[in-house]
């Protein structure tokens, strides 16, 4: 009966958890929380609680399959490894190296995540890799990175416990991230001021001090209305301004045009409520702001972002300890992923494909040409397979048939392939398009390091044999990329994919297994052996070098309400599940609290339409519908409706646009969907 | 292990090592002190005038009037995420007897869940076993403190209980009571706390 204890990162959101996974027998018996770790200290969520139960479940797939005559057959990894690569080969020879696309995962390791760019770029000799980032934070990396030069969270999360105000918009933070929503709660009752600004009342807004009831997609013109007030009363810390920023009189002569009678009128905010917030926020000595995917997901995603580190900026929050513009990443690394450069754009560490010396720095290191014009994001390269220019895709660890908007769009897609490759844990409803389908490791059978969302590099540690033939992605990868004839994949395991990256990425040079396992906890930047991490970014300075402020319009979302679909559905998640719930969903203790989707509609609304709590609706858009049962509350505002995205058979992304990109980030509008809903005869 | 030395009967530990951190030879750097040393101290510190007394939550809570209660363990009540750390966490929960079971009082998928059902069932789950370890509430993500709801129960009559944490539905204080009457011996006593 041997007996361990194996300390590793929750697998679920960018908290960063961590927990100690007992394991009995080649079984994962419990989870334990390690009451040391800065984060969780001693805490976990119910997805935490709950992490070990999908890794050993009987749907796990534990042999490569292929598709004959539209059923899968196990066949054998040589065969998988040897057909998939010389089928790539053949859609590299007949169409170019960028009609294949690559979808690298937030759920991976960094390692895998630097794997897979490197296979992507120096293998197939094609930038076109993303991954599921460009769905929930692609707007904060461009945002942040025109406003100060990097698109990271700016603080720490310990450091909430000496804020003085918090101020949370478009995030649910006692549902996606727990765990900070505890340190916030903490902060609250020593006396910190709480504002939340969400279309939704979520339950953090019962213990906040004011509550602004947003009209989803009027950001900009609230967050400019908040400027105009703290501009107006002299809040403004201009020694600030003058010494780290740029631009301050393009703000100050547009958010003039901003005063909060005018934003109510947009925002449906009163415009009391506006003066008392930016005073709440402004007067505040240390003011964080937390944000989330209420702001991200917008046709004006960037501007959103650009918008709140404008505020940050006016007040001098920004460069100091419990300061701040802090985004709460959604995926347990989906920071890692973007570090390790999974982005079309860029390499590891942020150096853009474009710039001829970093490209020289890797192609010396890789020995091989790389591209240098930048790839295409996750939904340009559904948009090129439905066109015919994508020939073939590889898919990591994502679910795109449940979590990309317009599913039946995406599947279409998927199906217009010639070849499709799918490495996951189960058979997704992406996977069930696929010709191959590989399996591979979770969380709990592989080594590794993930990224959290105050930029903590952290260690991922086996505990078990991966079940059946399944296999660790590195592997996988390493794996293809020597089937299709490249020298430079044969690691023997992750540390030394981890040197490699310390080489090339100046932000996690000074990050090594050796310290992680000394039980250092090192956030980046991290220049260094010697470097004790980075608690707090653009202390000194931004890395742009000042601070940028930008005048930004308010701009309406690109569909909007009319008579034939006059609700607004926003869509988000449950305290209960996680993504396509293609995990929680086959968690037992989960599916029971919530095992299907439903609408929240408001209670003016459900009279109007003679609908009662519980009964069957339609809920339609422009690009298809869904049928749910409705749940009547006061939690949304008349004209608001709210779907979570979790169910395969009422996807809220039925529903949504694929089509109104944010021009810079190019990340879909989920956030905003006009629908219409009828009552089921 | 200095543990070893020491008789643990099997029957009752918990595992909760409390021993181990109590033990000057196993945890030098910062070992727990007895009773007895904290109490000398106490005594020679307030015999100087050293100390203010700040009364603990529960004695807090025992001079409060019954709305204040109500607000109190409502807004500690209202953080709650149903994560079911509270139960994962105790070392000695076992399946609650049927009459109050969460199925039958406690709606599925709402979150905060609705006060104070929720956790004074969970209380009154462990009325017989608990021992006091304090681990729901260290493991809590929102910091409710649960080991003082602990307290409550196990030094507490039923009456006493409803009333320190007031307004749970008449039909669930009934379940309670008819599944306790008879089955439990004699209260806790702490006498220093009221």
């Amino acid at each position: 009966m041997p007996f361990d204890i194996v300390q590793t990162t929750c697998p679920f959101c960018g908290t960063g958890c961590n927990m100690y996974l007992e394991v009995l027998d080649d079984e994962i018996i419990g989870v334990n929380p390690v009451r040391k770790h800065p984060v969780s200290r001693g805490r976990l969520c119910v997805l935490g609680r709950n992490a070990h139960r999908f890794v050993r479940h009987p749907e796990r797939l534990t042999k490569p399959l292929k598709r004959v005559d539209g059923n899968f057959v196990e066949i054998s990894w040589e065969q998988a490894i040897d057909e998939i690569a010389s089928r790539l080969s053949k859609v590299k020879e007949n169409h170019g190296s960028d009609a294949i696309g690559v979808f690298s995962s937030a759920k991976c390791t960094n390692e895998e995540n630097y794997l897979m760019m490197k296979f992507a770029r120096a293998v197939l000799g094609t930038n076109n890799v993303d991954h599921c980032a460009r769905l929930c934070h692609a707007s904060t990396v461009t945002g942040l990175a025109a406003s100060f030069g990097a698109g990271a969270m700016t603080n720490s999360i310990p450091e909430i416990s000496d804020t003085n105000c918090m101020l949370i918009t478009g995030s649910n933070p006692t549902s996606q991230h727990p765990i900070i929503a505890g340190w916030m709660l903490e902060a609250k009752e020593r006396g910190a001021k709480l504002i939340v600004i969400d279309p939704r009342r979520i339950p953090i807004s019962l213990h906040a001090d004011l509550c602004l009831p947003i009209r989803p997609g009027t950001n900009i013109a609230l967050f400019n209305g908040l400027a105009h007030v703290i501009i107006k009363k002299g809040l403004v810390d201009e020694a600030f301004i003058k010494e780290r920023t740029e631009g301050f009189e393009e703000l100050e002569k547009k958010v003039q045009e901003y005063d909060p009678e005018r934003v109510s009128k947009i925002t449906g905010v009163d415009a009391s409520l506006i003066e008392k917030a930016a005073l709440m926020y402004a007067e505040a000595e240390k003011a964080m702001i937390f944000y989330a995917m209420g702001i991200t997901q917008h046709s004006s995603g960037t501007d959103n972002v650009k918008a709140i580190a404008n505020l940050a900026m006016l007040t001098g929050n920004v460069g100091r300890p419990s300061t701040g513009v802090n985004p709460l990443r959604g995926q347990n690394n989906v920071q890692g992923a973007c570090d390790m450069g999974a982005l079309p754009n860029v390499f590891s560490g942020y150096q853009p494909v474009s710039d001829d010396a970093s490209r020289q720095k890797f192609e010396n290191a890789w020995g091989v040409k790389l591209p240098s014009s930048p790839g295409l994001t996750v939904v340009e390269m559904t948009d090129a397979a439905l066109r015919g220019d994508m020939k073939a895709m590889i898919i990591m660890g994502e679910n795109p048939a449940i979590t990309d908007p317009d599913i039946s769009h995406v599947s279409r897609a998927l199906d217009a392939l010639d070849l499709l490759v799918v490495i996951d844990i189960f058979m997704t409803e992406t996977a069930k398009h696929a010709d191959y389908v590989l399996p591979a490791a979770t969380f709990a059978e592989k080594d590794g390091t993930f990224t959290n969302t105050d930029r903590r590099v952290q260690r991922v540690r086996s505990a078990l044999k991966p079940v059946g033939e399944s296999k660790p992605d590195w592997e996988i990868i390493c794996a293809l990329a020597k089937a299709l004839g490249s020298a430079g994949f044969s690691y023997e395991s992750p540390e030394e994919v981890m040197e490699e990256i310390r080489k090339l990425t100046p932000s996690y040079a000074g990050i090594s297994y050796g310290r992680l396992e000394a039980g250092e906890n090192i956030q980046w930047p991290c220049p260094s052996e010697e470097h004790p991490g980075t608690p707090y970014l653009h202390k000194d300075g931004f890395p742009r070098g000042k601070g940028r402020f930008f005048g930004i319009d308010h701009v309406p979302s690109k569909e909007l309400p009319d008579d034939k679909y006059p609700f607004i559905m926003t869509t988000g998640r449950v305290p209960f599940h996680w993504h396509s719930g293609s995990v929680t969903r086959r968690i037992d203790m989960l599916d029971r609290e919530v095992p299907t989707g439903f609408v929240t509609i408001s209670f003016e609304d459900a009279e109007r339409l003679g609908i009662q709590d519980g009964d069957e609706v339609t809920v339609s858009s422009r690009r298809g519908s869904i049928r749910v049962r409705a749940m009547v509350s006061g939690d949304v505002k008349p004209g608001v409706v709210f779907v979570p995205m979790h169910f395969a058979e009422c996807a809220a992304n039925e529903l949504t646009n694929h089509e109104g990109l944010d021009p810079v980030a190019k990340i879909p509008e989920f956030k905003v969907c006009p629908v219409k809903i009828e009552k089921q005869s | 292990m200095w543990v070893d030395r020491i008789h643990i009967d099997e029957q009752a530990c918990v595992h909760c090592g409390e021993c181990v951190r109590a033990c000057m030879k196993e945890n030098p750097e910062n070992p727990a002190m007895t009773n007895i040393a904290v109490n000398r101290i106490i005594e020679v510190s307030r015999s100087k005038g050293e100390i203010e007394e700040e009364p603990v939550l529960l004695q807090k809570l025992i001079r409060m009037s019954i709305q204040e209660r109500r607000d109190f363990w409502d807004a500690q009540f209202r953080k709650c995420i149903k994560c079911y750390g509270c139960i994962e966490m105790c070392p000695v929960y076992l399946e609650p007897p049927e009459s109050l079971r969460f199925e039958r009082w406690i709606p599925k998928g709402e979150v905060p869940p609705p006060y104070p059902a929720f956790h004074l069932l969970r209380a009154y789950h462990v009325l017989d076993v608990c021992v006091l370890c304090g681990e729901c509430e260290l493991t809590c993500p929102v910091g409710i403190p649960l080991k003082t709801l602990q307290d409550i129960t196990q030094y507490f009559p039923p009456e006493k209980v409803f009333e320190l944490v007031p307004g749970l539905d008449e039909d669930i204080q009934k379940a309670i009571v008819e599944h306790f009457t008879g089955v439990r011996g004699q209260l806790r006593r702490m006498d220093y706390a009221v």
